[in-house]
């Protein structure tokens, strides 16, 4: 699984330092949870997490599990996922890649956000319209996939 | 974008969207903020969100923004959610089950009665 943006980007020294839960460049509070945690539960698994940044180009974060590892958590509803994060930050052009044995689901939020030329994602017609899209496009990618246990999209 | 419904469906629903907005009368939107930091989402703050967007969806609530925020600095409280609504003062509400986000919308969002029993007074 990878994340990539392409916003401000860390120096070495704050790529180095993420890691640390007691670590954040927040002010709110002190403590930085998400990537410690996130590199603790793959290297629980067998895997690991990886971080790439450029200051002023962006970041990748890469992370791997070992899939058959009994302690791997699984992805749960991850229509459910992409769809509160679309609607949950509207401002981010989302481009969402879900691949399963080669066959690939992808939405991009852009030409979404520039047909709907700023009527809310939260209107009742549109939500269903991008609720819709979501789920059926995760579904049809696990359509042909090897039958696994938690490769139900409306698992958790 | 692989999927079975066109941007051509999307217009006409922005279509339908603005005529909507045309005969709603000028009370005020509303803005419903989940926090969304680790610390949230560990409390449950993603089966709110979708709460909230299922009670959209089938209560058919329009002129209702959605957002998140990162952790505020009350983990204890979470998860939390916060509605504006116009001009009125944010009402920020702590433990916000799947059930109590559903009164929160009906109650609050939809006939303006604070659920004064989930408030965190901040």
């Amino acid at each position: 699984m990878s994340v990539v943006d392409d916003g401000c980007g860390m120096d070495e020294a704050t790529v180095a330092r993420v890691i640390d839960p007691f670590f954040t460049s927040r002010t709110t509070r002190k403590v930085g949870l998400g990537l410690p945690f996130l590199k603790q539960a793959a290297e629980s698994c067998n895997g690991n997490m990886q971080i790439t940044s450029t200051p002023g180009k962006g970041t990748q974060v890469k992370v791997e599990f070992q899939y058959s590892h009994i302690d791997r958590m699984p992805l749960g509803d991850l229509a459910g996922t992409f769809l509160s994060l679309l609607i949950a930050s509207p401002e981010i052009n989302w481009d969402f890649n879900y691949i399963v044995d080669g066959k690939e689901f992808r939405f991009e939020s852009l030409p979404v956000t520039q047909a709907l030329q700023g009527i809310s994602l939260t209107e009742p017609s549109i939500l269903t319209y991008l609720r819709e899209s979501i789920e059926s496009g995760v579904a049809d990618v696990l359509l042909d996939a090897s039958p696994r246990p938690d490769r139900n999209p409306k698992s958790n | 974008m692989a999927s079975v419904k066109s941007l051509e469906d999307l217009k006409r629903l922005r279509e339908d969207a603005l005529e909507k907005r045309k005969v709603k009368s000028a009370s005020g939107q509303a803005q419903v903020i989940v926090a969304m930091g680790t610390c949230g989402i560990a409390a449950g703050a993603r089966d709110a969100m979708k709460a909230i967007l299922d009670t959209i969806e089938s209560e058919s609530l329009t002129g209702i923004v959605v957002s998140q925020t990162g952790c505020i600095g009350l983990c204890e409280r979470e998860p939390i959610v916060q509605v504006v609504i116009g001009d009125q003062p944010k009402v920020t509400y702590g433990k916000v089950t799947p059930e109590v986000a559903r009164r929160i919308m009906n109650e609050h969002v939809v006939k303006g009665n604070v659920v004064q029993d989930h408030v965190i007074p901040v």
